[in-house]
């Protein structure tokens, strides 16, 4: 009798240290439900799924426009191409989706997570890099490419799925991590004097030259993204969130930092959080 | 006789004036190289006085992306025998590089305004 008890004591004692785990900080909590109600009050008539459409939800025009390009999306091959590669078996025969748990579909939205053993954030396309090192095979770019687009087809599979990133209560380095993110997303910083709020926070919604600032709320929910002006170059047009933050660094006339590096993976903790409960929209077309 | 005379002192006059002329331009020459080779190390100076503090700025993670453009153009100006242009050049990229650690000071406890 006394060891049923004890083996039931263990297991609600582990099972509840599961769910402590898997808890999302108050401090964080207060941060997303103070930052999700900013834009709430900001532009009353959206919804919060409505800012994942981010410009386009703000401007009928620029609406019809994109309507007009997701008919006939520019960036299916890519992520047919990014389906191929991630079922494509490494040399040792192992796939990506061994490195992953809880399906390929579930993966997106949990995304950056807090790695324990490493002590520090890793963001989704950090993951499939690490993958592919664990497995032997060779690193490979980190903003654009195979890269991202084995990124679009997990958002693609993830689509409607909602964003659950969590920092984990009583962690203070997954805390400070998330603190190091916050800061960096409202200093100002480059020749510009402006940070990452000022435009996407304050300005949400107002025009910038011929384009409209989309709101912070939203903006990881679509991402690796094809943007129309990335095709013009070079590349095929999809870059992931850390090639993003790199060019809005470059327009403010700051040094932008390496990407899948502490600096951009806290921003992205930091930048994701405050999406949590927004559902991801697939992948999806930007200027 | 006369004539031997006159011919001496022209010849006289003309190669003290060459010597001259030859002294003046050597001593000028003299002057340009040690004026230039005084530009040269100012500019190598001032060169790592800047990425001194474009170091202190990318290590507060507040580094401007004019400074190292600055500093290409520098060189090249620099490489082109323009050294009062290219220490311009750099007197401006180190203030960016100033600028960005005191903005990296102002901006140590960045918060929301909301």
């Amino acid at each position: 009798m006394k060891k049923i008890i004890t083996t039931i004591a263990a297991t609600a004692l582990l099972s509840s240290t599961a769910v402590f785990s898997a808890q999302q900080s108050p401090i964080v909590q207060a941060d997303i439900n103070a930052f999700q109600k900013h834009f709430n009050r900001s532009f009353p008539k959206l919804s919060l799924n409505n800012f994942s459409k981010g410009p386009y939800a703000m401007n009928e025009d620029k609406k019809s426009q994109f309507d007009a390009i997701m008919e006939f999306p520019p960036f299916e091959d890519h992520v047919e191409k990014g389906e191929k590669l991630w079922k494509t078996p490494f040399k040792n025969g192992k796939t990506y989706s061994s490195c992953f748990s809880g399906g390929d579909a579930n993966i997106r939205a949990n995304y950056p997570k807090w790695n324990t053993a490493k002590n520090k954030v890793v963001g989704l396309e950090g993951a499939i890099i690490n993958c592919r090192i664990k497995n032997g095979e060779k690193k490979i770019g980190s903003g654009k490419g195979k890269l991202a687009w084995m990124g679009a087809y997990l958002t693609a599979l993830a689509e409607g799925k909602t964003i659950n990133v969590i920092v984990p209560r009583g962690n203070s380095k997954a805390l400070a991590a998330y603190k190091e993110g916050k800061k960096f997303f409202y200093a100002k910083r480059g020749q510009l004097n402006l940070s990452c709020a000022d435009c996407h926070v304050y300005n949400a919604g107002k025009r910038i030259r011929g384009n409209t600032l989309s709101p912070a709320l939203g903006q990881t929910t679509h991402f690796p993204v094809w943007r129309g002006k990335w095709a013009k170059k070079k590349g095929d047009g999809f870059g992931t969130i850390q090639r993003r933050y790199g060019g809005c660094n470059k327009q403010v006339r700051a040094q932008p930092f390496k990407r899948q590096k502490d600096q951009y993976n806290n921003l992205e903790f930091f930048h994701t959080v405050m999406n949590n409960g927004m559902k991801i929209s697939g992948v999806e077309y930007r200027e | 006789m006369k004539k031997i005379l006159s011919i001496t002192t022209i010849a006289l006059a003309l190669s003290f004036l060459a010597i001259q002329t030859s002294c003046t331009q050597d001593d000028k020459g003299n002057g340009q190289t040690s004026s230039k080779s005084a530009k040269s190390g100012k500019y190598a100076s001032m060169l790592k006085s800047v990425k001194a503090e474009q170091k202190k700025a990318r290590k507060a993670g507040f580094e401007w992306n004019t400074i190292r453009k600055l500093i290409k153009s520098a060189a090249k100006k620099h490489k082109a025998g323009k050294d009062n242009a290219a220490i311009k050049l750099l007197k401006k990229a180190k203030g960016h590089a100033i600028l960005g650690q005191k903005q990296a000071r102002i901006e140590a406890n960045a918060r929301p305004r909301f």
